[in-house]
């Protein structure tokens, strides 16, 4: 086993001469997953708001009601809302600093309770594009659920409205009088609305369900994405040294040495080895500290992706001692990697993929080896069916070598 | 000691040796002299048990190489006909790795690694990258890497080919001084006066078939004392073949339309009534060239053509 030990080192040296290509086998994953994170955050940031003043000319209870509207539920994360004058407003419109004016006319809530009709004026800043739309849809929608209001609690708020109008208020039974005619309108509309087709089902949850609700964000479930890409990138890279070695003459001079074959093919994974686990502990050490995943995880899941790299390389010696060229090599490995990537969960993450890719994809060499490093890291999960992957990767391993080690031997050298 | 016997190795209907047999001793180096193609590299690969004969027996100091293949290689060192060499490591790290692949450790390997850069002239230059070293300096490492583990048998496939004259004769006196050591050397070239300053034994290889074989004086007995004479011009070669034949000691070894190799017994008495003849025949004789017996002249009367063609 020593020459596997000098064959490993001779390899290593090589990398470490090499650095660039190193670089480029990890800084592409890099820079892609960096890329598709800022693209699906947004770049971070906090999400750009519709700045709207509205002009209140008619100041009833039913337009402050809409000017309220946009106070509440999602709209208030989108909108904020400033009341202003006429003129004050328009002058901050054409001045750009906000998104748009709203102005309800005067007699507007009490058109709305007469069913005449009645404008409301949007003036938008021609020079944003997306938010003044955002407000133009939001105040159509309004527009709409007003319609419906009106055609349930017509009469409800036309009480209410004349009650407020008074100068003393709607009186005590007035306010009864109104909360029970909605209340029996509501009643009336809840056989409608809700009919008793809902039950109410009990379930025990575990703490795996608990766990599944653990909010991932795009970032976290990328990581073993980047990781596994970059793995196939330095795969490939390495596997690709078996034609720089066949065309230097070093393939065959150690093929001729009575120190077993096998041995140098092994210190070639030995190398190989070496760089997987540098690379997922330095990537999974940044990835786990920046997204605050537990630390105490790294071992396990180095040792997971280190293997899984290895699995891969094998893949692909085996594919490039199958060509005749080293073109060839490089297409077939090349036609193998990127829909394996693509469709592994390599490029987004699996949860991201259409459900039926994703069931294909949890298939794939490279998305089952993700899917148990997710076990591992977001769950922390080690027990028997962690020991029953690395059993199965050993196993596919070996199977792979024997197939490396046959072509190698026969045609590979003597081609 | 290096015994090989009915070697054969076929690819498909390609018969790329065919029946060879040779014996190569400790201390004598053994020439395999053939033109490009003639099955030369793929002997050195059937004795290095890169390739595995079709039939036939190769022995490396009495271990099967097919049979006992690691014993036989671990007695051997090959100096390929190309490079074999890692260039982005230095000369110490090439030498030191496969010094590891042949069995060599610690202070052992460091030491014999130290010796075989003294040896090569490389010591000044030994942590460099090879890339940066010139071709020279390449094949000497490329020797050194197979002579670091002091094989008993050395086999050197074309070790000289595109390597500057001054190299060369670096070259072949580190081949003469693994032969003064004992170590027995089967070395393959095309050239002639390589072959003949160099080897004790020659075999003259065409076609993967032995053609001739023999030590030196033997060798230049099958020729005779007959001259290599090369005329070229315009011919017709049944006029001139008709002039030729009974002219006493005069062999036609080829003959077409522009070009005539005849083997001459003591030629330059002969050329008078030689170019009388070829005028005859109508022969527009424009050069011509007379070679003294060697071993090229040989080939040219077993073959027919150049070795270097």
């Amino acid at each position: 086993m020593r020459y596997f030990a000098a064959a490993a080192k001779k390899d290593l040296a090589r990398i470490a001469k090499d650095p660039i290509a190193l670089l480029t086998w990890v800084g592409i994953p890099i820079v892609l997953g960096g890329l598709m994170t800022l693209v699906s955050s947004g770049g971070g940031g906090s999400s750009p708001t519709a700045q709207l003043v509205v002009t209140d000319l008619d100041d009833s209870l039913l337009s402050g009601f809409l000017v309220g509207a946009f106070g509440q539920g999602p709209l208030a994360e989108m909108v904020e809302v400033e009341q202003l004058e006429l003129e004050p407003g328009r002058a901050r419109v054409d001045a750009g600093d906000v998104s748009a004016q709203l102005v309800i006319p005067a007699g507007f809530g009490a058109a709305l309770l007469a069913e005449t009709p009645t404008a409301l004026e949007l003036i938008t800043n021609p020079a944003q594009r997306i938010l003044p739309g955002i407000l133009e849809e939001s105040l159509s929608m309004l527009s709409e659920a007003a319609f419906y209001v009106h055609r349930v609690f017509g009469d409800q708020l036309r009480d209410l409205t004349q009650g407020m109008d008074a100068e003393a208020g709607p009186s005590s039974a007035e306010v009864a009088r109104i909360s029970v005619a909605i209340r029996d309108s509501i009643e009336r509309l809840q056989g409608t609305l809700f009919p008793p087709v809902l039950s109410l089902a009990s379930t025990t949850r575990s703490v795996e369900d608990e766990q599944d609700d653990l909010e991932w964000t795009f970032g976290i479930l990328l990581l073993p994405s980047v990781l596994f890409m970059a793995l196939f990138f330095v795969a490939q890279g390495l596997s690709e040294d078996l034609w720089v070695e066949r065309e230097q003459g070093t393939l065959r001079r150690a093929a001729i040495a009575p120190a077993p074959f096998a041995q140098f093919l092994l210190g070639k994974l030995g190398a190989g080895a070496v760089v997987f686990a540098g690379v997922t502990a330095v990537g999974l050490f940044v990835g786990c500290s920046w997204h605050g995943l537990p630390l105490s995880r790294l071992p396990a899941c180095v040792l997971w992706a280190a293997l899984s790299g290895l699995v891969l390389q094998l893949l692909l010696l085996t594919m490039q001692s199958l060509a005749s060229t080293r073109r060839a090599g490089s297409i077939l490995t090349n036609v193998a990697l990127f829909p394996l990537l693509m469709i592994g969960g390599g490029f987004l993450p699996l949860e991201a993929l259409p459900d039926g890719m994703a069931a294909i994809g949890s298939w794939t060499p490279n998305g089952w080896a993700m899917i148990q490093l997710k076990e591992v890291l977001l769950y922390g999960r080690t027990g028997l069916a962690f020991g029953g992957a690395i059993v199965v990767q050993l196993a596919i391993g070996a199977l792979l070598f024997l197939v490396t080690h046959a072509r190698l031997s026969r045609s590979f050298l003597q081609a | 000691m290096i015994e090989i016997e009915g070697l054969e190795k076929r690819y498909g209907d390609l018969v790329a040796v065919d029946n060879i047999q040779l014996r190569a001793e400790p201390g004598r180096i053994f020439g395999l002299l053939g033109p490009n193609g003639a099955g030369k590299s793929t002997t050195i690969g059937c004795v290095s048990g890169l390739i595995t004969p079709s039939a036939g027996r190769v022995r490396v100091l009495g271990h099967d190489v097919a049979s006992d293949g690691r014993a036989a290689r671990a007695s051997l060192g090959v100096v390929p006909q190309e490079l074999a060499l890692y260039e982005d490591l230095s000369a110490r790290e090439n030498l030191a790795f496969w010094a590891s692949a042949y069995g060599l450790r610690g202070p052992e390997r460091a030491r014999r690694v130290t010796e075989v850069l003294e040896s090569m002239g490389l010591a000044d230059r030994a942590k460099e990258p090879i890339k940066k070293f010139s071709g020279g300096m390449k094949r000497r490492l490329n020797f050194g890497c197979a002579v670091v583990h002091r094989p008993k048998v050395l086999l050197l496939d074309e070790p000289t080919v595109g390597v500057d004259p001054q190299s060369r004769v670096r070259i072949l006196d580190l081949v003469r001084e693994q032969v003064e050591a004992g170590t027995c050397v089967l070395y393959t070239t095309h050239y002639m006066e390589e072959a003949e300053t160099l080897c004790d034994e020659l075999a003259i290889i065409d076609h993967g078939r032995i053609i001739a074989q023999g030590t030196l004086p033997e060798l230049r007995g099958i020729l005779g004392e007959m001259d290599v004479l090369r005329l070229g011009g315009r011919f017709d070669p049944d006029a001139v073949r008709t002039a030729l034949v009974g002219m006493a000691g005069v062999e036609i070894a080829a003959l077409d339309e522009e070009n005539v190799r005849l083997a001459v017994e003591a030629a330059s008495t002969k050329l008078p009534a030689l170019f009388a003849a070829m005028a005859q025949a109508g022969a527009e004789v424009r050069e011509t060239t007379l070679t003294q017996p060697n071993l090229e002249s040989l080939f040219i009367k077993l073959t027919g053509k150049e070795l270097r063609e």
